[in-house]
């Protein structure tokens, strides 16, 4: 099933975030028919850290090149904010493309990119419509799927994220809008725009702490992008084995 | 002492002796064994040449951090002599020049500079360069200085504002940098002798590095014009990337033209004489070496 199938057979589409053979083997395996190949958990899990502007996009592309060595499993791929301007969006973009994302997400943040609500800085709209573009440019499949990643909604408030999605709908620069970094206090705003807006939720279980999948999928989000799930979960399987193994040796 | 802290303090020595340092950049594993060969007693790996080997790209921001360091450890890794790193602007924040610094120390370099454009960044011999506040790269020089885990892993700050603010402005802001923590200072682009002098007088007590780029911004001098100067060390950075183009573009149009590599072969290595080079004979020995013996229990 191509990408676009999969976002066109169902009213919500449910990805989970992947960082690496292991993971999106897993999330091919128990049903799902995407992963989100993410800055979170492949900084995560290749370096250790938190921050997902850590990741240069060359090493991102170089295991995503791993990830796709085990078939045709689309994979959704997180350029983060294009790793600089226009022109390294197109250069990190092709590379993503070639590496074998059979989608692409671009964010509106400053680069780098952050994980963290209070590092979150964003760029002029005019310069996210241009990495769009030059995103979209640099695509060869014509199969292949563009997300735009509106992250600033605590900069520009609910009425500037519904002018946002409602310009990027109408030019059709993306296939397809998702939101994320929305706070506790934003989100009934957020929520309520779904009813006029079609427009997707990135969550970050570690950040965010929102409604299970299906009272999401109620609120009416189209799509549902989880992060932070596998390898939150791998940390924590690691830590009661290790824990384990540590408590037989000593006995 | 292992290798890269041998290394770190060969470099720091060199650069605090009063003589030049004299340094060529490789784009390659292959040219950085070179140089070494011939003589060069350190080597640097910049942009202009990793963009140009690894992606047939201008220097204009394409090369990131994770195609930089992966060639940085080859050549870090083919050779016994110190390599300097451009770490162009750290590629980020202060978060990521923390981690650049890590792994650019952990892998053996011995030193890395970090300059003050916006990114993506462009070769400082190209036109259109705009550059960061002072402010904010005297964080990211403390950022990359506090990150370090060896004093001797130098940090040499460089400064494109030359072209967007004026020679005195780019001295002020190399000024500030070094007392933010910069060992060593580049001062990029000046445009002629009596602005390199100006650069050179202003720190008579730091190194501080010139770049001759055959057909940049600045006049192209001798190491001992550069010397006398006052600069204690010059790198060479494009020479090696031009000779190459220039060799092999004059090869290959003669094998399309002729079918046939003889109009040049005495302009090439032998077979042997590029076994021999290469370490084939180490090789061998190695493998020798570690030949299985018959054992009997």
């Amino acid at each position: 099933m191509t990408l676009k199938e999969v976002f066109d057979q169902k009213s919500v589409t449910t990805v989970i975030g992947t960082m690496d053979a292991q993971s999106t083997n897993t999330v091919e395996k128990n049903g799902f028919n995407a992963a989100y190949f993410n800055g979170y958990d492949v900084v995560r899990a290749q370096l250790g850290a938190t921050n997902e502007g850590l990741i240069s996009p060359s090493e991102l592309s170089a295991e995503l090149r791993h990830v796709k060595e085990h078939g045709n499993f689309p994979v959704i791929v997180d350029a983060q904010s294009g790793f600089g301007n226009q022109l390294t969006t197109y250069y990190v973009v092709q590379d993503l493309e070639r590496s074998g994302a059979a989608g692409i997400v671009l964010n509106d943040q400053i680069f780098p990119a952050h994980t963290a609500q209070n590092e979150v800085t964003m760029i002029e709209f005019s310069d996210f419509v241009a990495k769009l573009k030059a995103g979209r440019a640099a695509f060869d499949d014509e199969e292949t799927m563009l997300f735009a990643e509106l992250d600033g909604v605590q900069e520009y408030g609910a009425d500037g994220l519904r002018k946002r999605i409602q310009y990027i709908q109408q030019n059709q620069l993306a296939d397809f809008v998702l939101v994320g970094h929305v706070t506790p206090d934003q989100f009934a705003a957020v929520a309520d725009m779904t009813k006029n807006e079609s427009f997707g939720l990135v969550v970050n279980t570690v950040r965010d702490q929102f409604a299970s999948a299906e009272d999401l999928a109620d609120q009416g989000f189209s799509a549902l992008f989880y992060t932070g799930v596998l390898s939150a979960a791998r940390q924590s399987a690691e830590e009661q084995a290790a824990q384990q193994f540590l408590t037989k040796a000593e006995v | 002492m292992n290798k890269a802290a041998r290394m770190r303090k060969a470099f720091k020595d060199m650069c605090f002796s009063g003589d030049l340092v004299n340094m060529v950049v490789a784009p390659n594993a292959l040219s950085a064994k070179i140089a070494e060969k011939t003589g060069f007693k350190a080597i640097f790996q910049a942009g202009y040449a990793t963009s140009a080997d690894r992606l047939a790209q201008p220097d204009r921001g394409i090369a990131d951090f994770g195609l930089m360091s992966d060639s940085a450890r080859e050549i870090i890794n083919a050779v016994n002599i110190p390599v300097f790193i451009d770490a162009d602007t750290g590629y980020g924040d202060e978060q990521n020049i923390e981690r650049l610094v890590h792994v650019y120390e952990n892998m053996g370099a011995a030193g890395l500079f970090i300059e003050d454009q916006t990114w993506p960044k462009r070769c400082g011999h190209m036109d259109g360069k705009t550059i960061i506040s002072e402010e904010a790269m005297v964080s990211k020089i403390q950022a990359a200085v506090n990150a370090r885990q060896h004093d001797d892993f130098l940090i040499m700050s460089r400064t494109d504002a030359y072209a967007v603010t004026g020679l005195q402005s780019a001295i002020d802001r190399s000024r500030h940098y070094h007392e933010a923590g910069a060992d060593l200072v580049f001062v990029e682009a000046p445009k002629t002798k009596d602005d390199l002098q100006k650069v050179a007088d202003s720190f008579p007590d730091v190194p501080v590095m010139a770049n001759m780029i055959e057909n940049g911004k600045t006049p192209l001098l001798s190491n001992e014009e550069i010397h006398e100067m006052g600069f204690t060390i010059a790198i060479h950075p494009n020479v090696l990337v031009y000779t190459t183009t220039y060799s092999t573009e004059k090869l290959l149009r003669d094998m399309v033209e002729l079918g046939t590599t003889e109009r040049q072969i005495d302009k090439m290595v032998t077979f042997p004489q590029f076994n021999h080079f290469i370490g084939l004979d180490d090789v061998n020995a190695l493998e020798e070496k570690f030949a299985t013996a018959p054992i009997e229990l």
